[in-house]
């Protein structure tokens, strides 16, 4: 579905943000980028909705070369996107003109205009706040009018760029469980982040460093590797750096990414009759 | 100089006007009108976006604020340096009323505010006029504009030199935020208070923002520090303050602020993560800090209180946990592993 070949891109023409990457992101997957600042993260997200486009290799998405021109509308049409600042994506006062300004845009019809806009808003837990001013909002709540406006142009992929990172803890818990339920409905998800709580929740999570891919693969296996993460400016989960003392200090847990996982496996160990 | 909060409320749609200081602020029946505009917040009918507050900063501490969003703690610290006045009640700082403009002016070079993303107020064509521009404000000799400089950037290690004439604009994020620290420290100031310092930033860059923060107060400075991260606020705070809808929620020690694990959940809030394990573990009655208990063949009931008798962090959780392990008597099973590991289990019970 969104495929990285051998791609690089330069802002400056002499520094490359990205090198010789190579990715393919499947249909229906939920994948986590993380890395340290200037890791090259939000570049890469920008060439999945031919933001930017690369310099060298090539980038497609749904099978349509993002350096075409004639397919940039397509491709944006398909992939929504979502920035960092809930203060920035939002263009009108009411929630229902923002949320209808995409599909608008795409000269979808009135009736199902509306109808687009009110199944967008219940997808992001906010039915019935059509009317309500979006200034009056949670930043929690305006990230997710931003993706009621993305989903109402009813895209295959969402690209969510540091989307949480001005959220409270509680913004930031129903920003995730926003997107799990759009992934098992089928849509194409990529998050990027600094949370290692939300790379848990993915199926696939892709560290990047210097414009490379340098780990790669389920939570379970990218997110255990503590050596591994520090090493690259990145936290290592909370459950995982407890398993990893406990080991060291002889007691056998396996090393987990879940706090409920590691929870049980204590119970078990001390309650076990 | 202790900051000294009197029974402070303050609401948006009654503000106090400063010059009429000697007057009642706020007329009562103006403040308490039920159905108006909300002054902040989520509650529908709130009118104060803060509501009695009443507690003492006092020298040397490193307050923790914690709350939800909306709970009032920018409009509380907006207090501390006089950028806003109490509808009723009052701040003193060092006995004074600070509703008095003069004294205002006086302290608010003595108390430093780092607002949220403070790299967005960055303005000059320079790092050295930026950092310069609160202390030529104050009105200072060029000379001493200079030591405050100089001190200022190398407080939060950015190389003078190589800086000076850079434009703030060009440096990484991380960077940028360091000098709009540096601009505040510049005034010298004794109270810092820093409203969420770390966010957006790449956790190799926060730790070494909250390490930097963590020194500051070492060398003397007292701390107010407002964060959603409670791991954060349970390593390097003595107090924390916890907020909800404007009023005071609880202040205590993290100890004391944190064994209340379920009513902070109910406020949207968590506690330190080796903390609320802890907490969940003991509910299922894991005899944490009872070595005894684990001892009896007889397990301790479930303490559907959860409370724990100390503030637990990862190193000591994983040190009580290994001792319980190794008190067991059923754990005996397969031994030959302890002695490898017990030169690397320091701790109490090691």
């Amino acid at each position: 579905m969104i495929v990285f070949k051998d791609t690089g891109f330069t802002y400056d023409g002499e520094s490359f943000v990205l090198k010789d990457l190579g990715l393919s992101l499947e249909k229906g997957s939920f994948t986590c980028i993380l890395g340290g600042n200037g890791s090259g993260k939000s570049t890469l997200a920008k060439h999945i909705n031919a933001l930017l486009v690369p310099d060298e290799g090539s980038v497609s998405v749904l099978g349509l070369d993002t350096r075409d021109e004639q397919n940039t509308y397509l491709i944006r049409s398909n992939a929504g996107m979502v920035f960092q600042n809930p203060d920035d994506q939002l263009v009108a006062s009411l929630i229902e003109n923002d949320v209808a300004f995409g599909p608008e845009n795409l000269g979808i019809p009135n009736p199902e205009l509306r109808q687009r806009v009110t199944q967008a808003l219940a997808e992001v837990g906010l039915q019935g706040f059509e009317r309500h001013e979006t200034s009056a909002l949670s930043g929690g709540q305006k990230q997710r009018v931003a993706i009621a406006g993305v989903l109402a142009m009813d895209p295959q992929i969402l690209i969510l760029d540091e989307a949480s990172a001005m959220l409270d803890p509680r913004g930031r818990k129903g920003l995730a469980r926003v997107c799990a339920q759009l992934n098992q409905r089928g849509m194409t998800i990529v998050m990027i982040t600094h949370f290692m709580e939300e790379a848990a929740l993915a199926d696939r999570v892709i560290v990047l460093q210097a414009g490379r891919a340098v780990l790669d693969g389920s939570p379970e296996e990218v997110l255990t590797q503590a050596d591994g993460l520090e090493h690259l400016n990145l936290d290592v989960p909370f459950a995982c750096k407890l398993s990893i003392e406990l080991q060291k200090r002889g007691v056998p847990v396996k090393t987990h990414i879940s706090e409920d996982a590691l929870k049980e496996e204590l119970c078990q160990l001390f309650l076990r009759a | 100089m202790p900051i000294v909060f009197e029974g402070v409320s303050y609401s948006y749609t009654a503000p106090a006007k400063p010059k009429d200081a000697k007057k009642p602020r706020i007329k009562a029946k103006e403040a308490s009108i039920p159905g108006e505009r909300p002054a902040w917040g989520n509650a529908p009918d709130a009118l104060w976006a803060i509501h009695d507050i009443d507690f003492t900063l006092e020298d040397g501490d490193f307050l923790g604020i914690a709350g939800h969003t909306g709970s009032g703690k920018s409009t509380l610290i907006q207090h501390m340096n006089g950028l806003i006045h109490p509808t009723l009640g009052r701040v003193l700082i060092d006995g004074t009323d600070i509703a008095d403009k003069k004294a205002a002016s006086r302290i608010r070079g003595k108390v430093g505010l780092v607002f949220q993303y403070p790299e967005h107020q960055l303005f000059a064509a320079n790092v050295y006029d930026d950092v310069a521009f609160g202390p030529r404000n104050l009105g200072l000799p060029p000379d001493e504009v200079d030591r405050c400089v100089r001190d200022a950037l190398a407080q939060v290690s950015l190389d003078f030199d190589s800086l000076r004439t850079a434009s703030p604009f060009e440096l990484s994020g991380g960077q940028q935020r360091r000098v709009a620290f540096a601009g505040v420290l510049a005034m010298r100031p004794s109270t810092l208070i820093l409203d969420e310092p770390v966010a957006g930033l790449d956790p190799a860059t926060r730790n070494s923002f909250l390490n930097l923060i963590a020194e500051l107060h070492r060398q003397g400075l007292t701390v107010v520090l407002v964060s959603h991260n409670m791991n954060d606020l349970a390593r390097l705070c003595n107090r924390v303050l916890v907020l909800k809808e404007g009023q005071q929620f609880a202040l205590g020690s993290p100890q004391e602020v944190f064994a209340h694990a379920d009513e902070l959940k109910a406020i949207g809030l968590g506690v330190p993560s080796a903390q609320g394990l802890a907490n969940r573990l003991v509910a299922q009655g894991v005899p944490l800090g009872d070595i005894s208990a684990a001892l009896s063949p007889r397990r301790t009931a479930a303490n559907p209180e959860g409370a724990t008798k100390r503030l637990y962090d990862i190193e000591s959780l994983a040190d009580e946990l290994a001792a319980l392990y190794k008190a067991q008597p059923a754990a005996g099973a397969i031994q030959p592993e302890e002695t490898v590991h017990e030169g690397q289990a320091g701790g109490p019970y090691a």
